[in-house]
Protein backbone atom coordinates (compact mmCIF):
# COMPACT_ATOMS: atom_id res chain seq x y z
CA UNK A 1 0.00 0.00 0.00
CA UNK A 2 1.15 3.42 -0.63
CA UNK A 3 2.66 5.56 1.87
CA UNK A 4 0.42 8.47 1.05
CA UNK A 5 -2.52 6.30 0.84
CA UNK A 6 -1.59 4.70 4.66
CA UNK A 7 -1.29 8.03 5.65
CA UNK A 8 -4.37 9.10 4.71
CA UNK A 9 -6.16 6.06 6.41
CA UNK A 10 -4.18 6.98 9.79
CA UNK A 11 -5.40 10.63 10.24
CA UNK A 12 -6.32 11.03 13.69
CA UNK A 13 -9.86 10.97 13.88
CA UNK A 14 -10.66 14.17 14.76
CA UNK A 15 -9.64 15.81 11.39
CA UNK A 16 -12.16 13.38 9.30
CA UNK A 17 -15.28 12.85 9.56
CA UNK A 18 -18.13 10.04 10.23
CA UNK A 19 -19.70 7.35 9.71
CA UNK A 20 -16.35 5.42 9.02
CA UNK A 21 -15.58 3.65 5.60
CA UNK A 22 -14.80 -0.04 6.77
CA UNK A 23 -13.49 -0.47 3.42
CA UNK A 24 -10.15 1.57 5.10
CA UNK A 25 -9.69 -0.87 7.72
CA UNK A 26 -10.09 -3.66 4.90
CA UNK A 27 -7.30 -1.71 2.71
CA UNK A 28 -5.07 -1.77 5.60
CA UNK A 29 -5.94 -5.27 6.72
CA UNK A 30 -5.27 -6.42 3.06
CA UNK A 31 -1.44 -6.08 3.84
CA UNK A 32 -1.21 -7.50 7.09
CA UNK A 33 -1.42 -11.26 7.58
CA UNK A 34 -2.26 -11.92 11.52
CA UNK A 35 -5.16 -13.77 12.51
CA UNK A 36 -7.24 -10.66 13.13
CA UNK A 37 -6.55 -9.07 10.34
CA UNK A 38 -7.49 -11.87 8.17
CA UNK A 39 -10.52 -11.97 9.81
CA UNK A 40 -11.28 -8.23 9.08
CA UNK A 41 -10.29 -8.99 5.70
CA UNK A 42 -12.64 -12.38 5.08
CA UNK A 43 -15.63 -9.90 6.80
CA UNK A 44 -15.73 -12.52 9.86
CA UNK A 45 -15.74 -9.08 11.78
CA UNK A 46 -18.58 -6.62 11.88
CA UNK A 47 -18.23 -3.17 12.40
CA UNK A 48 -20.57 -1.00 14.34
CA UNK A 49 -20.75 2.48 15.72
CA UNK A 50 -18.82 2.96 19.24
CA UNK A 51 -20.41 3.89 22.41
CA UNK A 52 -17.83 4.87 24.26
CA UNK A 53 -17.42 7.08 27.38
CA UNK A 54 -15.02 10.33 26.65
CA UNK A 55 -12.36 9.12 28.80
CA UNK A 56 -11.93 5.54 26.91
CA UNK A 57 -11.92 7.28 23.93
CA UNK A 58 -9.10 9.72 24.75
CA UNK A 59 -6.92 6.45 26.34
CA UNK A 60 -7.56 4.14 23.28
CA UNK A 61 -6.82 7.37 20.74
CA UNK A 62 -3.69 7.42 22.79
CA UNK A 63 -3.06 3.66 22.68
CA UNK A 64 -3.63 4.24 18.58
CA UNK A 65 -1.14 7.45 17.95
CA UNK A 66 2.09 5.78 18.08
CA UNK A 67 0.74 2.46 16.01
CA UNK A 68 0.05 2.27 12.20
CA UNK A 69 -1.02 -1.63 12.24
CA UNK A 70 -4.61 -2.44 11.41
CA UNK A 71 -6.07 -2.47 14.78
CA UNK A 72 -4.24 0.47 15.68
CA UNK A 73 -6.18 2.34 13.03
CA UNK A 74 -9.59 0.65 13.44
CA UNK A 75 -8.99 1.90 17.30
CA UNK A 76 -7.76 5.34 16.51
CA UNK A 77 -10.55 5.57 13.84
CA UNK A 78 -13.31 4.62 16.95
CA UNK A 79 -14.38 1.43 14.17
CA UNK A 80 -13.85 -1.39 16.31
CA UNK A 81 -16.27 -1.50 19.36
CA UNK A 82 -14.79 -3.88 22.46
CA UNK A 83 -16.71 -5.67 25.32
CA UNK A 84 -15.27 -4.40 28.48
CA UNK A 85 -15.97 -6.75 31.15
CA UNK A 86 -19.07 -5.43 32.87
CA UNK A 87 -18.14 -2.96 35.92
CA UNK A 88 -19.43 -4.44 39.17
CA UNK A 89 -20.44 -1.44 40.91
CA UNK A 90 -22.87 -0.94 38.49
CA UNK A 91 -23.65 -4.64 38.37
CA UNK A 92 -24.31 -4.40 41.91
CA UNK A 93 -26.20 -1.02 42.02
CA UNK A 94 -28.67 -2.62 39.23
CA UNK A 95 -29.03 -5.90 41.79
CA UNK A 96 -29.78 -3.23 44.29
CA UNK A 97 -32.48 -1.32 42.50
CA UNK A 98 -34.17 -4.41 41.09
CA UNK A 99 -34.58 -5.98 44.36
CA UNK A 100 -34.78 -3.03 46.18
CA UNK A 101 -31.80 -4.48 48.63
CA UNK A 102 -31.21 -0.90 50.17
CA UNK A 103 -34.73 -1.48 52.46
CA UNK A 104 -33.61 -1.48 55.82
CA UNK A 105 -35.91 -4.46 56.51
CA UNK A 106 -35.55 -6.63 53.08
CA UNK A 107 -36.64 -10.31 53.49
CA UNK A 108 -32.96 -11.39 52.19
CA UNK A 109 -31.10 -9.45 55.15
CA UNK A 110 -33.56 -11.76 57.29
CA UNK A 111 -32.03 -14.93 58.89
CA UNK A 112 -33.18 -18.22 56.93
CA UNK A 113 -36.88 -19.91 57.91
CA UNK A 114 -36.34 -22.47 60.29
CA UNK A 115 -36.71 -25.40 58.05
CA UNK A 116 -38.23 -28.49 60.25
CA UNK A 117 -41.49 -27.23 59.42
CA UNK A 118 -43.00 -25.87 56.39
CA UNK A 119 -46.49 -24.07 55.97
CA UNK A 120 -49.96 -25.38 54.83
CA UNK A 121 -51.77 -23.14 52.92
CA UNK A 122 -54.41 -22.52 55.70
CA UNK A 123 -51.55 -21.39 57.81
CA UNK A 124 -49.77 -19.19 55.00
CA UNK A 125 -52.93 -17.18 54.22
CA UNK A 126 -53.85 -17.13 57.90
CA UNK A 127 -50.25 -15.48 58.63
CA UNK A 128 -50.13 -13.27 55.62
CA UNK A 129 -53.70 -11.71 56.79
CA UNK A 130 -52.58 -11.38 60.47
CA UNK A 131 -49.74 -9.28 58.99
CA UNK A 132 -51.39 -7.46 56.48
CA UNK A 133 -53.58 -6.61 59.65
CA UNK A 134 -51.31 -4.80 61.67
CA UNK A 135 -52.64 -2.83 65.17
CA UNK A 136 -51.23 0.63 63.67
CA UNK A 137 -53.64 1.23 60.55
CA UNK A 138 -51.29 3.28 58.93
CA UNK A 139 -48.96 0.58 58.39
CA UNK A 140 -52.05 -1.54 57.71
CA UNK A 141 -52.91 0.61 55.21
CA UNK A 142 -49.56 1.09 54.14
CA UNK A 143 -48.84 -3.03 53.57
CA UNK A 144 -52.30 -3.70 51.45
CA UNK A 145 -50.92 -1.19 49.29
CA UNK A 146 -47.57 -2.38 49.03
CA UNK A 147 -49.16 -5.75 48.41
CA UNK A 148 -51.69 -4.76 45.59
CA UNK A 149 -49.11 -2.70 43.97
CA UNK A 150 -47.27 -5.93 43.78
CA UNK A 151 -50.12 -8.07 42.49
CA UNK A 152 -50.94 -5.74 39.63
CA UNK A 153 -53.84 -4.47 41.56
CA UNK A 154 -53.04 -0.74 41.93
CA UNK A 155 -54.54 0.35 39.29
CA UNK A 156 -57.70 -0.74 40.57
CA UNK A 157 -57.90 2.38 43.22
CA UNK A 158 -55.18 3.78 45.31
CA UNK A 159 -57.96 5.67 47.19
CA UNK A 160 -58.35 2.86 50.11
CA UNK A 161 -59.14 5.04 53.40
CA UNK A 162 -60.49 1.76 55.34
CA UNK A 163 -59.53 -2.05 54.04
CA UNK A 164 -60.98 -5.74 55.25
CA UNK A 165 -58.53 -8.53 55.38
CA UNK A 166 -60.04 -11.94 55.62
CA UNK A 167 -58.50 -15.19 54.99
CA UNK A 168 -60.40 -18.04 54.43
CA UNK A 169 -63.71 -15.41 53.70
CA UNK A 170 -66.23 -18.32 53.07
CA UNK A 171 -68.65 -18.67 49.90
CA UNK A 172 -70.72 -21.01 48.97
CA UNK A 173 -70.75 -24.91 48.92
CA UNK A 174 -68.46 -25.03 51.49
CA UNK A 175 -65.77 -23.35 50.00
CA UNK A 176 -63.42 -20.68 50.85
CA UNK A 177 -61.59 -18.09 49.43
CA UNK A 178 -57.53 -18.11 50.74
CA UNK A 179 -57.57 -14.86 51.10
CA UNK A 180 -60.15 -11.96 50.03
CA UNK A 181 -58.77 -8.05 50.22
CA UNK A 182 -61.95 -5.32 49.67
CA UNK A 183 -61.96 -1.77 50.20
CA UNK A 184 -64.23 1.10 49.39
CA UNK A 185 -63.42 4.02 48.03
CA UNK A 186 -64.49 7.92 48.74
CA UNK A 187 -67.40 7.48 46.17
CA UNK A 188 -68.52 4.10 48.13
CA UNK A 189 -67.29 1.77 45.19
CA UNK A 190 -66.50 -1.78 46.49
CA UNK A 191 -63.12 -3.24 45.46
CA UNK A 192 -62.37 -6.54 45.75
CA UNK A 193 -59.13 -8.79 45.19
CA UNK A 194 -59.32 -12.44 46.12
CA UNK A 195 -55.94 -14.90 46.23
CA UNK A 196 -56.24 -18.17 45.88
CA UNK A 197 -52.70 -19.62 47.43
CA UNK A 198 -51.27 -22.59 45.99
CA UNK A 199 -48.20 -24.57 48.08
CA UNK A 200 -48.41 -28.23 46.80
CA UNK A 201 -51.66 -28.55 46.28
CA UNK A 202 -53.87 -28.06 42.80
CA UNK A 203 -56.87 -26.34 41.73
CA UNK A 204 -60.03 -28.42 42.22
CA UNK A 205 -62.53 -28.42 39.76
CA UNK A 206 -65.03 -25.70 40.39
CA UNK A 207 -63.14 -23.66 42.84
CA UNK A 208 -62.14 -21.07 40.99
CA UNK A 209 -65.74 -20.65 39.32
CA UNK A 210 -67.07 -20.71 42.78
CA UNK A 211 -65.36 -17.63 44.06
CA UNK A 212 -65.52 -15.42 41.03
CA UNK A 213 -69.57 -16.12 41.33
CA UNK A 214 -69.12 -14.93 44.97
CA UNK A 215 -67.68 -11.90 43.69
CA UNK A 216 -70.06 -10.82 40.99
CA UNK A 217 -70.98 -7.87 42.08
CA UNK A 218 -68.24 -6.39 42.06
CA UNK A 219 -67.36 -5.24 38.42
CA UNK A 220 -64.88 -6.73 36.68
CA UNK A 221 -62.72 -3.63 36.50
CA UNK A 222 -62.81 -3.52 40.43
CA UNK A 223 -61.46 -7.13 41.19
CA UNK A 224 -58.44 -8.85 40.81
CA UNK A 225 -58.92 -12.80 41.03
CA UNK A 226 -55.25 -14.39 41.38
CA UNK A 227 -54.45 -17.46 41.85
CA UNK A 228 -50.25 -17.64 43.75
CA UNK A 229 -48.03 -20.33 43.26
CA UNK A 230 -44.27 -21.63 43.28
CA UNK A 231 -44.71 -22.19 39.85
CA UNK A 232 -46.73 -22.56 36.47
CA UNK A 233 -47.56 -26.65 35.91
CA UNK A 234 -49.64 -27.65 33.04
CA UNK A 235 -52.67 -28.05 35.03
CA UNK A 236 -52.35 -24.42 36.26
CA UNK A 237 -52.78 -23.60 32.25
CA UNK A 238 -56.19 -25.57 32.11
CA UNK A 239 -57.18 -24.34 34.93
CA UNK A 240 -56.95 -20.40 33.98
CA UNK A 241 -58.04 -21.35 30.66
CA UNK A 242 -61.18 -22.59 31.77
CA UNK A 243 -61.38 -19.54 34.13
CA UNK A 244 -60.15 -16.19 32.08
CA UNK A 245 -61.16 -14.11 34.77
CA UNK A 246 -58.29 -15.05 36.80
CA UNK A 247 -54.81 -14.88 36.42
CA UNK A 248 -51.36 -16.74 37.74
CA UNK A 249 -48.47 -15.27 39.49
CA UNK A 250 -45.33 -16.94 41.64
CA UNK A 251 -44.85 -16.56 45.14
CA UNK A 252 -41.44 -15.50 44.46
CA UNK A 253 -42.28 -12.69 41.93
CA UNK A 254 -44.80 -11.31 44.26
CA UNK A 255 -42.66 -11.36 47.02
CA UNK A 256 -39.74 -9.21 45.42
CA UNK A 257 -42.18 -6.80 44.19
CA UNK A 258 -43.46 -6.49 47.77
CA UNK A 259 -40.53 -5.87 48.34
CA UNK A 260 -39.92 -3.03 46.01
CA UNK A 261 -43.33 -1.76 47.09
CA UNK A 262 -43.33 -2.06 50.61
CA UNK A 263 -42.06 0.95 52.42
CA UNK A 264 -39.60 0.30 55.99
CA UNK A 265 -42.21 2.49 58.17
CA UNK A 266 -44.95 0.19 57.13
CA UNK A 267 -42.76 -2.94 57.98
CA UNK A 268 -40.99 -5.07 60.87
CA UNK A 269 -38.91 -7.80 61.76
CA UNK A 270 -41.70 -10.16 62.21
CA UNK A 271 -43.77 -9.52 59.18
CA UNK A 272 -39.23 -9.78 57.45
CA UNK A 273 -39.36 -12.85 58.92
CA UNK A 274 -42.45 -14.17 57.84
CA UNK A 275 -41.78 -13.12 54.29
CA UNK A 276 -38.50 -14.95 54.32
CA UNK A 277 -39.96 -17.97 55.55
CA UNK A 278 -42.49 -18.17 52.65
CA UNK A 279 -39.76 -17.30 50.21
CA UNK A 280 -37.30 -20.10 51.55
CA UNK A 281 -40.80 -22.73 51.15
CA UNK A 282 -41.98 -21.18 48.20
CA UNK A 283 -38.70 -22.15 45.65
CA UNK B 1 0.36 -14.46 48.99
CA UNK B 2 -2.95 -13.36 48.76
CA UNK B 3 -5.25 -14.37 46.02
CA UNK B 4 -8.17 -11.80 45.07
CA UNK B 5 -11.80 -12.65 44.58
CA UNK B 6 -13.37 -11.48 41.41
CA UNK B 7 -15.36 -8.59 42.84
CA UNK B 8 -18.66 -9.76 41.52
CA UNK B 9 -17.99 -13.33 43.54
CA UNK B 10 -16.51 -11.32 46.47
CA UNK B 11 -20.12 -9.70 46.80
CA UNK B 12 -21.85 -13.25 46.28
CA UNK B 13 -19.87 -14.54 49.03
CA UNK B 14 -20.32 -11.64 51.24
CA UNK B 15 -23.63 -10.22 51.27
CA UNK B 16 -26.53 -12.43 51.66
CA UNK B 17 -29.15 -10.15 50.25
CA UNK B 18 -26.62 -10.17 46.75
CA UNK B 19 -26.55 -13.87 46.96
CA UNK B 20 -30.00 -14.48 47.36
CA UNK B 21 -31.33 -11.79 44.16
CA UNK B 22 -28.40 -13.55 42.27
CA UNK B 23 -29.47 -17.28 42.97
CA UNK B 24 -33.14 -15.82 42.01
CA UNK B 25 -32.23 -14.75 39.00
CA UNK B 26 -30.53 -18.11 38.16
CA UNK B 27 -32.69 -20.22 39.26
CA UNK B 28 -35.55 -18.14 37.34
CA UNK B 29 -33.66 -17.64 33.78
CA UNK B 30 -32.09 -20.93 33.98
CA UNK B 31 -35.71 -22.14 33.09
CA UNK B 32 -36.75 -20.38 29.98
CA UNK B 33 -39.13 -17.20 30.47
CA UNK B 34 -39.91 -17.93 34.14
CA UNK B 35 -37.85 -14.47 35.67
CA UNK B 36 -40.96 -12.39 35.44
CA UNK B 37 -40.47 -8.01 35.66
CA UNK B 38 -41.25 -7.44 38.47
CA UNK B 39 -45.35 -6.33 38.41
CA UNK B 40 -44.27 -2.53 39.60
CA UNK B 41 -41.58 -1.73 37.55
CA UNK B 42 -42.14 1.39 35.35
CA UNK B 43 -40.32 2.54 32.42
CA UNK B 44 -37.36 4.01 34.42
CA UNK B 45 -36.29 0.71 36.52
CA UNK B 46 -36.32 -1.74 33.35
CA UNK B 47 -32.68 -1.17 31.92
CA UNK B 48 -31.96 -1.45 35.49
CA UNK B 49 -33.83 -4.91 35.89
CA UNK B 50 -31.88 -6.19 32.69
CA UNK B 51 -28.71 -5.27 34.41
CA UNK B 52 -29.08 -7.03 37.56
CA UNK B 53 -29.79 -10.29 35.06
CA UNK B 54 -26.52 -9.86 33.15
CA UNK B 55 -24.82 -9.21 36.95
CA UNK B 56 -26.56 -12.52 38.17
CA UNK B 57 -24.54 -14.24 34.88
CA UNK B 58 -21.45 -12.21 35.43
CA UNK B 59 -21.16 -13.44 39.00
CA UNK B 60 -21.87 -16.87 37.56
CA UNK B 61 -18.83 -16.79 34.44
CA UNK B 62 -16.75 -14.69 37.24
CA UNK B 63 -16.90 -17.77 39.31
CA UNK B 64 -15.44 -20.42 36.65
CA UNK B 65 -12.85 -18.27 35.88
CA UNK B 66 -11.89 -17.58 39.59
CA UNK B 67 -11.71 -21.55 39.94
CA UNK B 68 -9.41 -22.22 36.97
CA UNK B 69 -7.49 -19.08 37.96
CA UNK B 70 -7.26 -20.46 41.24
CA UNK B 71 -6.24 -23.76 39.83
CA UNK B 72 -3.28 -22.55 38.20
CA UNK B 73 -2.34 -20.80 41.02
CA UNK B 74 -2.09 -23.28 43.08
CA UNK B 75 -1.75 -26.52 41.18
CA UNK B 76 0.44 -25.92 38.62
CA UNK B 77 2.69 -23.83 40.98
CA UNK B 78 2.70 -27.00 42.84
CA UNK B 79 4.02 -28.96 39.80
CA UNK B 80 6.30 -26.29 39.15
CA UNK B 81 8.03 -26.18 42.32
CA UNK B 82 7.90 -29.90 43.02
CA UNK B 83 9.80 -30.28 39.81
CA UNK B 84 7.01 -32.33 38.17
CA UNK B 85 7.24 -29.79 35.08
CA UNK B 86 7.62 -32.84 32.44
CA UNK B 87 6.40 -36.59 32.37
CA UNK B 88 2.64 -36.10 32.75
CA UNK B 89 0.25 -35.96 29.88
CA UNK B 90 -2.32 -33.62 29.82
CA UNK B 91 -5.95 -34.66 29.24
CA UNK B 92 -8.38 -32.85 27.14
CA UNK B 93 -10.99 -31.09 28.61
CA UNK B 94 -14.01 -33.35 27.81
CA UNK B 95 -11.93 -36.41 28.78
CA UNK B 96 -11.35 -34.73 32.65
CA UNK B 97 -14.85 -34.40 32.71
CA UNK B 98 -15.65 -37.60 32.32
CA UNK B 99 -13.45 -39.14 34.11
CA UNK B 100 -14.41 -37.02 37.20
CA UNK B 101 -17.81 -37.30 36.37
CA UNK B 102 -18.46 -33.55 36.64
CA UNK B 103 -19.17 -31.13 33.97
CA UNK B 104 -16.48 -27.87 33.07
CA UNK B 105 -19.61 -25.38 31.23
CA UNK B 106 -20.28 -22.42 33.26
CA UNK B 107 -23.84 -23.87 34.65
CA UNK B 108 -21.75 -26.98 36.00
CA UNK B 109 -19.08 -25.58 37.67
CA UNK B 110 -21.61 -23.30 39.14
CA UNK B 111 -23.22 -25.89 40.63
CA UNK B 112 -20.72 -27.88 41.74
CA UNK B 113 -18.36 -25.64 42.85
CA UNK B 114 -16.25 -27.33 41.16
CA UNK B 115 -13.04 -27.52 38.69
CA UNK B 116 -10.68 -30.46 38.03
CA UNK B 117 -8.36 -31.32 34.98
CA UNK B 118 -6.39 -34.78 35.16
CA UNK B 119 -3.26 -36.09 34.21
CA UNK B 120 -1.74 -39.43 33.30
CA UNK B 121 1.69 -39.76 34.98
CA UNK B 122 3.60 -42.64 35.91
CA UNK B 123 4.40 -43.72 32.43
CA UNK B 124 0.76 -43.64 32.00
CA UNK B 125 -0.25 -46.09 34.61
CA UNK B 126 -1.96 -43.88 36.56
CA UNK B 127 -4.67 -41.23 36.72
CA UNK B 128 -4.52 -38.16 38.54
CA UNK B 129 -7.68 -35.83 38.81
CA UNK B 130 -6.22 -32.49 40.76
CA UNK B 131 -9.57 -30.31 42.14
CA UNK B 132 -10.58 -27.05 43.49
CA UNK B 133 -13.59 -26.60 45.11
CA UNK B 134 -15.67 -23.50 46.50
CA UNK B 135 -19.10 -23.88 48.45
CA UNK B 136 -19.69 -20.36 50.69
CA UNK B 137 -19.83 -20.23 53.00
CA UNK B 138 -16.93 -22.67 53.32
CA UNK B 139 -13.62 -22.18 52.76
CA UNK B 140 -11.69 -23.04 49.46
CA UNK B 141 -10.71 -26.77 49.00
CA UNK B 142 -8.51 -28.96 46.66
CA UNK B 143 -9.17 -32.45 45.57
CA UNK B 144 -6.83 -35.21 44.55
CA UNK B 145 -7.48 -38.34 42.97
CA UNK B 146 -5.28 -40.69 41.80
CA UNK B 147 -6.30 -44.55 39.64
CA UNK B 148 -5.11 -47.09 38.12
CA UNK B 149 -5.53 -47.41 34.45
CA UNK B 150 -8.05 -49.95 35.38
CA UNK B 151 -9.76 -47.42 37.55
CA UNK B 152 -9.05 -48.80 40.81
CA UNK B 153 -8.27 -46.95 43.61
CA UNK B 154 -5.20 -46.02 44.50
CA UNK B 155 -5.16 -42.87 45.96
CA UNK B 156 -5.33 -44.80 49.62
CA UNK B 157 -2.14 -46.03 49.23
CA UNK B 158 -0.29 -42.83 50.13
CA UNK B 159 -0.69 -40.18 53.14
CA UNK B 160 -0.88 -36.71 51.73
CA UNK B 161 0.18 -34.89 55.12
CA UNK B 162 -2.31 -33.74 58.00
CA UNK B 163 -3.94 -31.19 56.17
CA UNK B 164 -6.01 -34.23 53.80
CA UNK B 165 -9.11 -35.98 54.92
CA UNK B 166 -10.31 -39.87 54.24
CA UNK B 167 -10.66 -40.61 50.53
CA UNK B 168 -14.65 -40.31 50.03
CA UNK B 169 -16.25 -43.39 48.23
CA UNK B 170 -15.00 -42.51 44.51
CA UNK B 171 -11.20 -42.22 46.12
CA UNK B 172 -11.29 -38.16 46.31
CA UNK B 173 -9.18 -36.69 49.39
CA UNK B 174 -9.93 -32.72 49.92
CA UNK B 175 -8.31 -30.39 52.51
CA UNK B 176 -10.03 -28.94 54.98
CA UNK B 177 -12.64 -26.36 54.59
CA UNK B 178 -11.03 -24.32 56.91
CA UNK B 179 -7.55 -23.55 55.34
CA UNK B 180 -8.74 -21.47 52.85
CA UNK B 181 -11.30 -19.25 54.11
CA UNK B 182 -12.36 -15.79 52.49
CA UNK B 183 -10.83 -12.96 54.16
CA UNK B 184 -12.33 -9.96 55.25
CA UNK B 185 -10.52 -7.83 52.27
CA UNK B 186 -12.14 -10.25 49.58
CA UNK B 187 -8.35 -12.55 49.47
CA UNK B 188 -7.73 -15.85 50.01
CA UNK B 189 -4.29 -16.46 51.58
CA UNK B 190 -3.03 -19.18 49.33
CA UNK B 191 0.12 -20.19 51.33
CA UNK B 192 -2.20 -22.79 53.33
CA UNK B 193 -3.55 -24.21 49.83
CA UNK B 194 0.60 -24.03 48.17
CA UNK B 195 1.75 -26.17 51.03
CA UNK B 196 -1.17 -28.97 50.82
CA UNK B 197 -0.49 -29.21 47.22
CA UNK B 198 2.99 -29.84 47.42
CA UNK B 199 2.41 -32.21 50.62
CA UNK B 200 0.04 -34.09 48.26
CA UNK B 201 2.47 -33.99 44.67
CA UNK B 202 5.56 -35.06 47.59
CA UNK B 203 3.60 -37.93 48.45
CA UNK B 204 3.30 -39.46 44.93
CA UNK B 205 6.34 -37.87 43.55
CA UNK B 206 7.47 -41.24 42.67
CA UNK B 207 4.99 -41.59 39.80
CA UNK B 208 5.22 -37.99 38.94
CA UNK B 209 8.68 -37.60 37.67
CA UNK B 210 9.39 -38.16 33.83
Amino acid sequence: MAKAESDRIAQQPQSRGFPFDPADLRLVAAYCSDPLTRAIRNHVLGFRSPAWSDEARTVLARMGESRSDAVAVAIRRKALCFVETPNWSQGVLALESTFALNRRLHLFRSQPAAMWTTFLERQLTKGLAYFLNADDPTAQIGRVRALLKALGAAHLSNDISEVTVTPEAPTSGNKYIDLLIEWQDASELRYAVAIEAKLGHRVTTGQLRAYRNHLRNVPNERRLLLVVSPRFTAHMDRSLRQNPDWSWMAWRDLLVAHERSLRDEDDDSAYRQFRRTLWDQTG
Amino acid sequence: MQFPLPDSYRSYCTDTAVRMAVDHILASTDKKGALSLPSDIDWEDLAAYHKAVLSAHQVRSEFSVFLIDLWNAVWQRAFIECGFDGGRDDWTVSQAEEWAGAKLDTHSVWDNGWFNRVFGIGGGNLQLGLAVLHDPPEGVKLGLCLRGVDNTDRTTEHDFGDQWAEPDEEGWIYSGEDLARIQDDGTIDLAPLHEAAADALAAIGDHCRG
